[in-house]
């Protein structure tokens, strides 16, 4: 009876254990994707030899710019400094590489500025512009030069018109920010 | 562990040997004594391809290369036989659906199949029967990075053949079912410990040296392991039981060693 407590005990944590999800740490010049179904070796080949000849990457990092974690289900995408991130081709990629991606993970810097009813954040070493559409942490304000770490749902950029901002979720921010400004919203 | 290329126009190969020798005479599922000898030893080299167009439709062919041979009682004496050669070249054509969830894969399959009269029948114990066969399976797979399982069942329909080879139809089950212990992100390098189950039956058939057909289940171990887009894979059929039609050499047990690769 008590063996079998032990091992219901030991196979419990150990779902726990599986079922827990590890926080998405992005570094500077990366972006995470969780991809959906991407638990094989084969998986992580194909993954890699669909997104290893993309423009944007640093082929230093991970031997070719990927790095695929069949633990975490993720990718990781070394990009070479001041590149754009191509998010749809990324999530063209990996989808016909078999799999389905299922949110982005991102570093960005820069200004918040209100356009209109947009929030908008303009990374200053890329010139890629985000639409910030909510805050999982703190509030921040237009005007406020922030570092962030943010993510989106990936599902969103498989309709979204070319070179129209990608809607992002500050998740944290990074330390180097400066928050004064007008207050948002 | 699905070792086909999923992405749309991947492409792969894959070497394997299938060798199987025995020396016991069945009858129904006794054994009985042997004093003329008879006994089969079969080595076949497939040779296998796959190309993926979308994830969702393959197609696979493969083709044997046979090298047998067998002591068969033939007017009461006892006549070594062989054979060899090209074997029937099998084409399918495969239908998937994929279900991708955060933390495991999983696809139904579908499988027509067609099997050529590629191999000759020429031999005193021919490497091909002569005939056109159809097929279908209908598999099941489930992955997580630590657990695998992968479950098909298939039908073939053998068409009678030359020399009077007219084999039953057969019905299969595999199952194999096992965990990966090891995978290194890094190398992408790794290897997973498997069982598997095989349950055949095959109808009342003929050959050129009397009855064919019966019913078997074995059981084993199976040791796959991947370095990027290499594959290497070994499998091992113990038979647990075995039922012959009639008096015939038992299907004895299996060794499978295979190398693949896919780009």
């Amino acid at each position: 009876m008590k063996t079998t407590m032990v091992v219901a005990a030991a196979l419990l944590a150990s779902q726990v254990a599986l079922g827990e999800e590890l926080p998405v740490v992005v570094e500077e010049n990366q972006t995470v994707v969780q991809v959906n179904g991407m638990v094989c070796s084969f998986c992580a080949y194909g993954a890699d030899k669909a997104l290893s000849d993309l423009d944007c990457l640093d082929a230093a990092d991970f031997g070719n710019g990927v790095f695929v974690d069949i633990d975490t289900h993720r990718i990781t995408l070394a990009l070479r400094p001041g590149e754009k991130i191509p998010f749809r081709e990324i999530y063209k990629r990996i989808e016909k590489s078999g799999y389905d991606p299922l949110t982005f993970y991102l570093r960005a810097e820069g200004r918040l500025e209100r356009v209109g009813e947009k929030l908008l954040l303009t990374d200053s070493k890329s010139g890629q512009l985000f639409s910030v559409a909510a805050f999982d942490s703190v509030p921040l304000a237009a005007g406020a030069v922030v570092r962030v770490q943010a993510h989106f749902d990936a599902e969103q950029v498989s309709e979204l018109p070319e070179g129209e901002a990608v809607e992002i979720t500050i998740g944290r921010v990074l330390s180097g920010s400066s928050m004064t400004g007008q207050k948002s919203g | 562990m699905d070792m086909a290329p999923r992405w749309d126009g991947g492409w792969g190969l894959q070497v394997r040997n299938e060798f199987r020798s025995s020396n016991k005479l069945l009858s129904g599922d006794s054994k009985r004594a042997n004093p003329q000898g008879r006994k089969r030893r079969v080595n076949t080299t497939w040779l296998e391809g796959v190309y993926t167009f979308v994830r969702e439709v393959r197609v696979t062919a493969k083709i044997p290369w046979v090298e047998q041979s067998r002591v068969s009682v033939v007017s009461g004496s006892a006549v070594k036989q062989t054979g060899s050669g090209l074997g029937d070249a099998i084409l399918g054509l495969q239908l998937k659906h994929y279900i991708n969830r955060e933390a495991s894969t999983a696809n139904f399959g579908l499988t027509p199949s067609l099997r050529f009269p590629t191999g000759s029948t020429s031999d005193a114990y021919p490497v091909g029967d002569g005939s056109w066969d159809v097929g279908v399976s209908a598999s099941f797979s489930h992955e997580t990075t630590f657990l695998y399982q992968f479950y098909d069942l298939s039908y073939w329909h053998n068409s009678k053949g030359k020399r009077g080879i007219d084999r039953g139809d057969e019905v299969g089950l595999d199952v194999n079912v096992g965990v990966r212990p090891y995978h290194d992100n890094r190398h992408n390098l790794g290897f997973f410990l498997m069982a598997d189950l095989s349950a055949r039956y095959e109808g009342h058939g003929e050959d050129t040296a009397g009855t064919t057909g019966g019913k078997r289940v074995s059981l084993g171990p199976i040791f796959v392991g991947y370095w990027n887009n290499l594959m290497l894979r070994f499998d091992v059929k113990f038979p647990v039981y075995q039922r012959v039609w009639g008096s015939q050499v038992a299907h004895g047990t299996e060794f499978n060693a295979g190398l693949g690769v896919v780009f």
